[in-house]
């Protein structure tokens, strides 16, 4: 049971009559990329949010590191390792890269981890952006960076926190295709050195290319799940997500 | 980074060199300006934590600078208290308040918290007026020239004398606030101005940080005021109202929202401005109106922040 950092149990959401999540499951270990796809409206954002704290279940339990989280608000997760992009950009515009990181420092002083002086903070925010690649950033305010880029400095951010786990949510979004290539690498990484990362995006190509494990969502419900060949060929899966989406293309 | 410390350290130290000399220098109305001057410097670095920095429509300004000061006057017209002790008296009695009033407040959104916190202003302003054995009364009560215990127990009667106490607290006011923005409090309160959901993701309790944010304003406005009333010979509960916010308000927008120098070049710029336009009755408020339309639509940044990224090109430029 150690082996599992997040165990989150037939959650529900209800919105009056409407259920955007149905029952939803999902089991991350340690170090795993795991994925959920589905198409927009599917309630992945809102499960997320969910496991993040920024929203209470109607039903269900969350488990993390071994402790019943269900009804923890989102800042004691986050102190307890669990950590978070956003789709619109968690990244504040009017700091620079760097203070952005330190604010992943700050996150880690507050989960009660004890790190070095605070005046090498912005050795220690350096580094991490340089091991991500994106240390030339360090002094530009977010405002004028690259959306790839701003994904990778709010990624060290999350790694500066010391983060056990990392939700991303729809990385892939705004975000060019060279760039996406880099950020799969970063993550695949991170996730090498133990850090695990749940990601969720509408778009198959970023979760099939960095994920191990995969769970199609539609319509609040789990429709499907397993490594990303078999979901690829999976005929519900086509039925539901990949018709929908062929039949735009068309 | 260093460099960029010490550059600014000499800055400040320039600055208080300056503004040291004035009162050898200048005429005594301008010295008596100036001591107006500087108890601004606190309240506008003091409210543009709450406003500026957390992004808090907090409209408290003129509310704990009244508090403030009917505190420090209280304590020394009534009991005789010397100076020092009627500041710390006014600067933990608006401390104190702002903690009991927020804790309730800051749970409060946007619009909502700005019509709570007018609405504290007015019941402040009442209670000022209709209590009066207590408060005051409607005319307010005298305020004596305080003893000063760290001065053998001389009052400061000259202007010159408040010039100088002024500096200080002035001083010691923007040090200790540029220093809290540092810190990751501070840090936070910038996180929660841009988004509250994020500020969550990142371990950042948001309530007790609305809360510290508004307790820290209360704090250096109720400074300012507990010194404030000592320029004065009176306190008067009208002088802490809708007239004082709008002011108060307007020093922070005129400066730049946010930033702390900004906040000092708007309490310089505007306390002057107003004493120059009390020879033009009435003329103040429409002029006053027409420069806080014309900042938000021309320089939103502030004066400030608009001069220094100007200044700040044109050195790229040159260098």
């Amino acid at each position: 049971m150690s082996d599992v950092l997040l165990a989150v149990e037939s959650v529900t959401v209800r919105f009056g009559g409407l259920t955007a999540v149905d029952s939803m499951s999902v089991v991350v270990r340690p170090g795993a990329i795991y994925g959920i796809i589905g198409p927009n409206g599917a309630g992945k954002t809102t499960f997320f949010d969910t496991i993040s704290g920024h929203r209470r279940v109607s039903a269900g339990r969350i488990e993390f590191r071994g402790n019943d989280v269900t009804h923890e608000p989102a800042h004691r997760r986050a102190r307890m390792g669990l950590a978070r992009t956003f789709q619109l950009g968690g990244i504040i515009p009017d700091l620079t890269a760097l203070e952005n990181v330190i604010l992943g420092l700050d996150q880690a002083r507050r989960s009660g981890a004890v790190l070095t002086d605070r005046r090498s903070d912005r050795a220690v925010a350096l580094a991490t952006l340089e091991r991500l690649g994106v240390g030339g950033a360090a002094d530009q305010p977010c405002v004028s960076l690259a959306a790839g880029t701003r994904r990778l400095v709010e990624v060290a951010r999350t790694i500066a926190a010391g983060a056990h786990l990392v939700l991303l949510d729809e990385p892939g979004a705004g975000v060019h295709e060279t760039e996406s290539r880099e950020l799969v690498r970063v993550i695949r990484a991170l996730a090498g050195e133990g850090t695990a990362f749940l990601l969720i995006d509408h778009s198959m190509d970023l979760v099939f290319a960095a994920c191990e494990d995969v769970t199609v969502m539609n319509l609040g419900k789990r429709i499907a799940n397993g490594p990303p060949e078999a979901i690829r060929n999976d005929p519900r899966v086509l039925e539901a997500y990949l018709g929908t989406t062929a039949m735009r293309r068309a | 980074m260093r460099a960029l410390l010490t550059h600014e350290a000499a800055t400040l130290a320039a600055i208080t060199l300056v503004a040291a000399l004035g009162p050898l220098v200048l005429n005594g109305y301008y010295v008596y300006l100036l001591t107006i001057v500087f108890a601004y410097v606190i309240l506008a670095a003091g409210f543009n934590v709450v406003l500026g920095w957390s992004g808090q429509l907090a409209f408290m300004s003129a509310a704990f600078f009244g508090f403030g000061a009917w505190v420090s006057g209280r304590a020394t017209s009534l009991y005789g208290v010397p100076a020092e002790v009627a500041l710390v008296l006014g600067t933990v009695g608006a401390a104190v308040l702002g903690l009991t009033f927020g804790a309730l407040a800051v749970r409060l959104a946007r619009y909502y918290l700005a019509i709570v916190t007018l609405t504290l202003m007015y019941v402040l302003d009442y209670s000022y007026r209709n209590f009066a054995e207590l408060m005051g009364g409607v005319s307010g009560f005298r305020v004596r020239d305080p003893r000063f215990a760290l001065l053998g127990g001389a009052q400061a009667t000259s202007d010159t004398d408040r010039y100088y106490i002024g500096l200080v607290l002035a001083i010691l006011t923007y040090v200790v606030v540029r220093w809290l923005r540092t810190t990751p409090t501070a840090r936070g309160w910038r996180v929660i101005r841009r988004d509250e959901r994020v500020a969550a993701a990142l371990g950042i309790n948001v309530y007790l940080s609305r809360l510290s944010a508004f307790v820290v304003s209360s704090a250096l406005l109720g400074l300012a005021g507990a010194w404030f009333v000592f320029l004065n010979t009176r306190f008067l509960p009208e002088a802490f109202g809708m007239h004082e916010l709008l002011f108060d308000f307007l020093i922070l927008v005129v400066g730049g929202l946010g930033s702390l120098n900004g906040a000092v070049v708007g309490a310089v710029l505007l306390v002057m401005a107003r004493e120059y336009l009390r020879t033009f009755p009435g003329l103040s408020e429409i002029l006053f109106g027409g420069v806080l339309l014309a900042v938000a639509l021309f320089v939103p940044a502030g004066l400030y922040g608009t001069v220094a990224a100007r200044f700040r090109s044109l050195r790229e430029r040159v260098a």
